[in-house]
């Protein structure tokens, strides 16, 4: 129990001598304070660049998704007018094509096996 | 802040400033710039309303939480700095306070091994003590303050003076004579 209160007494001893060393050499409160302020003046005024770079960005993207959304939808029409006219152009193949000899149909014969 | 809160919170904070320095001194292991530093940064943190004292305990107790918490965010983005940039910073030292008129050099020396001792403990050992014996709160404010349990913060007091006192050893034991 005594060797608990030297011990605790030691102690604070031992902090005391560290406080009084310390509180020698601490900058003052106003100093500190100052500071901070100085840190916060500067940090508002970075505060409008960091929106600009933000807003920036985010045209910069809106852009880009409009380019991308503007090509995809001519690509698709474009891929679609090719598509219609091929149709019409073997529409109109189909319609007036017309064998110019029958000599295929004189060569084969349905009963035989077709040669490889 | 408004004028009448800013201007009891500023009286506060000066009154309690050398405390405050101290405490963030210890929270940072002995780096003199790294408490500078989060000491700024709480003050800014009160400045910008990003820390509000809400009343619900003391205001030493608020504004201590506060600075640990600064302190080991601090700690936390130095270690990732060091690990990640690899970069091995050495640590500044807290400048001499100089010898206490009336003080033997070797009690300036012993003085300086415990500090450093102090220093090397593991942060929440190092913290109780702290608060304990240099801020003169009861273990269960140290707790608070802490944020742990009564259980868990006597159980860090008690290793941190044990290891103090294998350190020191008879020295512990010793009534001290003043000088």
């Amino acid at each position: 129990m005594s060797n608990e209160k030297n011990e605790e007494r030691w102690m604070e001893n031992r902090m005391q001598r560290m406080r009084e060393r310390r509180e020698r050499s601490l900058p003052a409160f106003a100093q500190v304070w100052r500071s901070a302020e100085a840190r916060r003046s500067v940090s508002r005024q970075h505060i409008p660049a960091h929106w600009r770079r933000l807003a920036f960005a985010s045209a910069t993207v809106v852009f880009a998704a409009a380019i991308a959304g503007y090509w995809s939808l001519t690509k698709g029409q474009q891929s679609r007018r090719v598509e219609r006219d091929f149709a019409r152009v073997e529409g109109a193949l189909l319609t007036y094509w017309q064998a110019p000899t029958d000599v295929l149909f004189d060569t084969v014969s349905w009963n035989e096996p077709a040669e490889p | 802040m408004d004028p009448f809160e800013s201007e009891a919170q500023l009286a506060q904070l000066g009154a309690l400033h050398k405390e405050s320095f101290s405490w963030a001194l210890t929270c940072c292991g002995g780096n003199w710039s790294d408490a500078q530093d989060v000491l700024q940064t709480v003050y800014l943190h009160i400045l910008e309303k990003r820390a509000r004292f809400g009343g619900q305990s003391e205001f030493k107790t608020w504004l201590f939480s506060v600075i640990r918490n600064c302190a080991a965010k601090e700690m936390r983005r130095q270690m990732i700095r060091r690990v990640f940039l690899l970069r091995h910073e050495d640590e500044q030292a807290p400048p001499s306070g100089g010898m206490v008129p009336g003080a033997s050099l070797e009690m300036a020396e012993f003085q300086n091994a415990f500090e450093q001792a102090l220093n090397k403990l593991p942060r929440r050992q190092r913290e109780v003590l702290h608060l304990v014996f240099y801020e003169g709160l009861t273990i269960r404010a140290a707790a608070q303050v802490m944020g742990v349990s009564l259980g868990a913060a006597r159980q860090h007091y008690e290793r941190g003076k044990s290891k103090l006192r294998e350190q020191f050893g008879s020295q512990v034991e010793e009534p001290e004579h003043e000088q």
